[in-house]
């Protein structure tokens, strides 16, 4: 009897250690839900009885966004939005944002019900979204529900969010150029009177952050741009979807598609990085930091992307004011038109509403206005009557007002008042640094790497090994680089890159 | 039939208690087991699960494309063992040395003490870790070394030190737990063979090595077997946070469970990753069956089954 006691239990135990794999893959409950979208239902449950009742059938969307702010602040907004959106398109939304990539993932692989989602968090972007059939196909949306946004947006942008054809996502009214260099701080620099160009070259760089080495020893020259050795990098290529297969550079004619790094430009860069590291001008920890406001400690520079306005958005979230040197004149590609944007899930219960709503944020500038930058009164005011420029309330902290004003991750940001700190003509700023980006000849190509999956995800394990400490100097290039590119193309970088590149050919061979 | 009706009448009560782990086990390893398919499938969200396209083993692919899967594979395996067969020896010394306390209060200090890391978070340990390694402020660069008057070292970027760094930080953390079944085995041991063994002139190491040692090994044997099914499976946190991500670090801190993260972070492949998971189960599954056969062959009183 013991002996099948035993039996028993020990099979159980066996059978537990195989089954324990279900639970990271098939498991199709919701648990993304928990506590983020159950507590408003209520609140806004009177609401919608009255106005249901001379408008037919009321709507409930939910809107996902990004950056932080509290549950009960997002009520409110989207209770002061709903009141705007239950006349005009007969809808009431609720609002969620915050949410990371790993939520993002499991709501939408479980079909949760979702009717806007701001995807960028997700790791990938749009190309993963698409891949993974995450998106609902926009274009009979937009034809009909879709006119006004249309309007406002820049066809070319809107070109970059198809995938085989299809629209999956509308770009956001925020900077479709890219333009990269270094943000430093004011305060230091001014102190060693450093003129700093407004369009510079890493020898320059070079020359300031020795100059700062000298006068502060105990400040790091230059840090990461976030945790973890993270960087924006400089190069002006076309990452082409994922930085493995690129076009060099975006500014010539060229199409031929080529391994980053074993492209000359990254070899050198890593050696200038790494001679710098040898002289103490990086942070010693820069590759394994687990700090992300680096400027706002013993910092002094960083990598940085560069748009109209960045300096007073750097100084929003850090509180420290900077000086900007661009090393990348703007140039535009297809990952930074459509990163960043919104996509009706595959999951929504009312993608024509969705639509509608989409429609409204890019032309009602009280909605638009109302999610980018909270309640009047609470989260910001008008700083005097021409209500041209916001500012934030007195007595409450610009970094921690509860609803955090990401304006660049809402569909228009363009007809909303700037903030206080920022040029006035910011918005015609922004249009024209769009317009004047240069495209890269593979603009609008959208890169479908299912065919290769494995070999991508090999190279992406190469490329964890090596990239990080290579672009920090921590490693050295002479020893280092060789290795890594020949492991790369044991991982089969060379099939990504033909795919690549006949995907490629075949794109411009339809835009002809 | 009528064997199984008699024992069920007899031992009813035992079947009773029996029931809330068996429904428990039911409803979380045996029903999600059908997510296996998964990874034979090109799962889409869209489709769902049974819609999604069979794909046959392609999803298996990427984890012996390329020379990484040796590393992978060596390292989890190696490291597992080092973890079983220290973390053993270790867990039984302890537990011994415990017993041998007489103070009740101080060994219940000790207890907690060991007992303590056990409970803290992964991602803690990796911050104190950080702690002592960073070349920054980390204590053991610039306090230790720079008193003995040595160069730093920079350890994030160094190998040969990890696979000591991790064994160290794995058995510090795990100890504290296994020392508690041991223990508790060992507080079970009858007295009267102490007893006896002292009337024979048995000293204490030969009390300890011809009644403590026999006594734990039917425990050692189990808990070693359990260890077993694990071995194709890593402490993400621990090959992952604690040596934050660093890139040169990864020939010795890769494991199956990191690649499949570093690899699929990007893509977001479920198939890919369910593949990885069926593959460290099966490993697992046939481990822990031949270890039990094995061992039933030698002694049949100690096998699991």
């Amino acid at each position: 009897m013991m002996r099948l006691w035993k039996r028993g239990a020990a099979v159980l135990l066996a059978c537990l250690t195989a089954a324990s794999l279900a639970a990271c893959g098939g498991n199709t409950d919701s648990s993304g839900d928990s506590g983020n979208t159950s507590g408003d239902s209520n609140a806004s449950g009177s609401e919608s009885a009255g106005g249901a009742a001379d408008n037919g059938e009321i709507v409930k969307l939910v809107v996902w966004g990004v950056g932080t702010a509290d549950t009960e602040d997002c009520n409110e907004v989207a209770a002061a939005v709903s009141e705007i959106t239950r006349e005009k398109i007969g809808v009431e939304i609720e609002l969620v944002r915050g949410q990371d990539a790993e939520q993002i993932n499991l709501a939408l692989s479980s079909g949760e019900p979702i009717d806007l989602l701001n995807y960028n968090n997700v790791n990938g972007q749009l190309a993963t979204i698409v891949r993974n059939s995450y998106a609902t196909g926009l274009d009979e949306l937009v034809e009909q529900y879709g006119q006004g946004a249309l309007e406002v947006i820049n066809p070319v942008d809107l070109d970059a969010c198809r995938f085989g054809g299809v629209l999956y996502a509308l770009p956001d009214m925020k900077d479709t150029s890219h333009s990269a260099g270094f943000s430093m701080r004011k305060d230091i620099v001014d102190e060693l009177g450093i003129t700093v160009p407004e369009m510079g070259t890493y020898d320059d760089m070079y020359e300031i952050l020795k100059k700062v080495h000298e006068a502060y020893p105990d400040m790091y020259p230059l840090v990461p741009t976030w945790a973890g050795g993270g960087m924006q990098e400089s190069f002006p290529v076309d990452p082409l979807g994922d930085n493995m297969g690129v076009l060099e550079n975006a500014f010539d004619d060229s199409t031929e598609v080529v391994n980053y790094y074993a492209m000359d430009s990254y070899r050198e860069f890593c050696e200038m990085m790494y001679k710098w590291n040898q002289e103490g001008l990086i942070m010693p920890d820069a590759t394994t930091t687990t700090e992300n406001n680096l400027l706002s400690g013993n910092g002094f520079a960083m990598f940085e992307n560069w748009k109209p306005g960045k300096e007073f958005e750097n100084y929003k979230s850090t509180g420290k004011e900077v000086v900007f040197m661009k090393v990348v004149e703007p140039y535009k590609f297809t990952d930074c038109s459509n990163g960043n944007s919104f996509i009706i899930p595959f999951s929504s219960p009312h993608p024509e509403k969705a639509m509608e709503l989409w429609n409204l944020m890019y032309t009602d500038p009280e909605v638009s206005n109302l999610l980018i930058n909270g309640i009047e009164g609470k989260h910001w005011v008008y700083t005097d009557d021409s209500k041209t420029t916001i500012t934030t309330p007195e007595g409450v902290d610009p970094n921690a007002s509860g609803y955090s004003s990401v304006d660049w991750s809402w569909p228009n940001q363009q007809i909303t008042p700037v903030w206080e700190g920022t040029d006035t003509d910011l918005w015609e700023q922004l249009n024209k640094f769009n317009n004047e980006g240069h495209p890269s000849p593979a603009h609008g190509f959208s890169w479908d790497s299912s065919s290769v999956m494995n070999q991508v995800t090999a190279c992406n394990n190469v490329i964890s090994s090596y990239h990080t400490a290579l672009r920090w100097g921590t490693m050295d290039p002479a020893e280092n680089l060789p290795k890594f590119i020949s492991e790369l193309e044991a991982a089969g970088m060379d099939e990504i890159i033909a795919e690549k590149q006949r995907q490629l050919d075949e794109f411009l061979a339809n835009k002809q | 039939m009528k064997k199984f009706g008699k024992t069920m009448k007899r031992f009813w009560p035992l079947y009773l208690m029996f029931m809330p782990g068996v429904i428990f086990l039911f409803i979380n390893c045996y029903i999600p087991m059908f997510g296996i398919q998964i990874a034979f499938r090109q799962y889409n969200a869209r489709d769902g699960i049974y819609g999604s396209p069979w794909c046959g083993l392609s999803n298996f692919e990427f984890l012996f494309r390329t020379s990484d899967a040796f590393v992978m594979i060596r390292n989890t395996l190696l490291y597992n063992l080092v973890f079983i067969a220290l973390g053993t020896v270790l867990a039984v010394a302890i537990a011994i040395i415990l017993n041998e306390v007489r103070n009740k209060r101080a060994k219940q200090l000790y207890q907690t003490i060991i007992l303590i890391p056990y409970l803290i978070s992964m991602v803690i340990v990796s911050y104190l870790a950080f702690a002592f390694l960073s070349s920054g402020n980390g204590y053991i660069n610039n306090s230790l070394l720079a008193a003995l008057g040595k160069e730093p070292i920079d350890w994030y970027n160094t190998p040969k030190y990890w696979p000591v760094i991790l064994v160290i930080i794995n058995v510090w953390k795990n100890l504290g737990y296994n020392m508690i079944l041991y223990y508790a085995t060992i507080c079970g041991i009858d007295h009267t063979l102490y007893e006896a063994a002292v009337v024979d002139g048995a000293n204490r190491w030969q009390q300890i090595r011809n009644v403590t040692l026999p006594s734990l090994r039917s425990t050692i044997i189990i808990l070693t077997l359990m260890a077993l099914g694990g071995i194709f499976r890593s402490d993400f946190g621990l090959f992952y946070q604690v040596p934050q991500n660093s890139g040169p670090l990864i020939s010795v801190t890769q494991t199956i469970d990191t690649y499949v993260y570093r690899g699929l972070m990007q893509t977001n492949n479920i198939g890919m990753s369910s593949a990885a998971g069926v593959y460290q189960s099966i490993v697992g599954f046939v481990l822990v069956v031949t270890a039990n056969f094995i061992v039933r062959k030698v002694d049949s009183e100690s096998s699991l089954f």
